[in-house]
């Protein structure tokens, strides 16, 4: 299995978020595939106002809107709203809470073939991972798993 | 625009499942549709699939449905990972142990070989699980097995087989499927059609206290004031 991927590093603001989804989903589409992007900034999952709508039955759910969210986390509202704006055909999940990878610190997304509904790549924002290796520096990136693209 | 594809059982929950959906206010494949040989119809934006039961949660599990309607004793079987977003509440029944009266375990028949061994583990029995394609409780009757598990509606079956009840197995209910890729790949448009599903359900309610996730949920957060 081989991985392709890009990041930006150094760099922790939203137009670098931005930058990254649209490189990320051009070159879906360089591959003729429409993309579906389902994105999320998990800074806000712990939050009792989205938790608080998490279904019974294991379904992850929320109600949540932009709007709930913003007055218990402003930064991350306003750059999800810059987001959203740049990018009004995706889709924002706010529910898209279980991440078992603990490195992402804010931009969570997820590319799919539209078709298909086959995930191609997936990203986000890490800002805390150079750190442990040595080097503090905020990163957002996404990677490609090749056998998807088949 | 893709088209947004339910897989849909066959048999006996066919037609109060396509109920539910044109009372949600769905397009549904008409009766003379249905009357033809076609099993695929494309109608709105969706596109209807008719399989035998066992076979939805197969279609959505491996992503070439993205909803279904399934039993629960199928979603179990098949070992369907798939988010049970909404429980119907017609169809429901209750998958039992049966046996003769005074029966010793010693095997057991089923259509449900997977439900069983987990159902046997559970309650530390040891018993040689036979798997049967249907009429399983024939296989007590004439001692081919000393018991079976199957789904028992009236007990009628039971009843006029002179077997007993010995102990229930899993409570079993139709559910609204949604392949976990599909749930991210397509979120709008699936949620819209979990909330229609979820308010048919909600508004139905037989009496039995039909606990749906989604429906409730969203319902609470509008009485939230939001």
């Amino acid at each position: 299995m081989f991985q392709i991927g890009a990041e930006i590093i150094g760099d922790d603001s939203a137009a670098a978020d931005i930058e990254i989804l649209r490189l990320a989903s051009d070159l879906v589409r360089e591959f003729g595939v429409r993309p579906m992007v389902a994105y999320t900034d998990l800074s806000v999952r712990a939050l009792p106002v989205v938790i608080a709508k998490r279904t019974t039955n294991g379904v992850p759910s929320t109600t949540a809107t932009l709007d709930d969210i913003a007055p218990f986390a402003p930064e991350a509202a306003d750059r999800l709203a810059e987001i959203a704006a740049a990018f009004p055909q995706f889709e924002l999940q706010l529910d898209d809470f279980d991440e078992s990878n603990t490195y992402y610190t804010g931009l969570r997304f997820r590319i799919y073939d539209g078709t298909s509904r086959t995930k191609l790549a997936q990203g986000g924002r890490y800002d805390k991972l150079y750190a442990t290796f040595g080097t503090s520096a905020p990163a957002v990136g996404f990677t490609f798993t090749i056998d998807d693209l088949d | 625009m893709n088209l947004l594809r339910i897989a849909l059982p066959k048999g006996r929950l066919q037609n109060e499942t396509l109920a539910v959906f044109a009372a949600a206010g769905y397009d549904i494949p008409t009766e003379s549709d249905l009357g033809t040989r076609r099993l695929v119809f494309v109608r709105d934006g969706v596109e209807w699939i008719f399989v035998k039961d066992a076979d939805v949660p197969v279609y959505v599990e491996h992503g070439a449905a993205d909803l279904g309607v399934a039993g629960f004793d199928q979603i179990l079987e098949q070992e369907c990972s798939a988010y049970q977003t909404v429980e119907f509440s017609f169809g429901r029944c209750r998958m039992m142990l049966i046996a003769r009266p005074g029966a010793v375990l010693s095997k057991v028949a089923t259509k449900y070989p997977r439900i069983a061994r987990q159902y046997l583990e559970a309650r530390q029995l040891r018993a040689e699980v036979v798997a049967l394609a249907g009429s399983v409780e024939l296989a007590a009757v004439l001692d081919l097995t000393s018991h079976v598990i199957d789904l028992v509606e009236t007990g009628e079956t039971v009843r006029v087989h002179q077997l007993e009840i010995q102990d229930l197995v899993a409570e079993i209910s139709p559910r609204l499927i949604v392949g976990r890729h599909a749930y991210r790949a397509d979120g709008k448009r699936i949620r819209e059609m979990i909330s229609r599903i979820g308010d048919v359900v909600l508004s139905r309610k037989d009496g039995e206290g039909t606990q749906v996730a989604q429906a409730e949920i969203l319902r609470s957060a509008q009485d939230d004031g939001r």
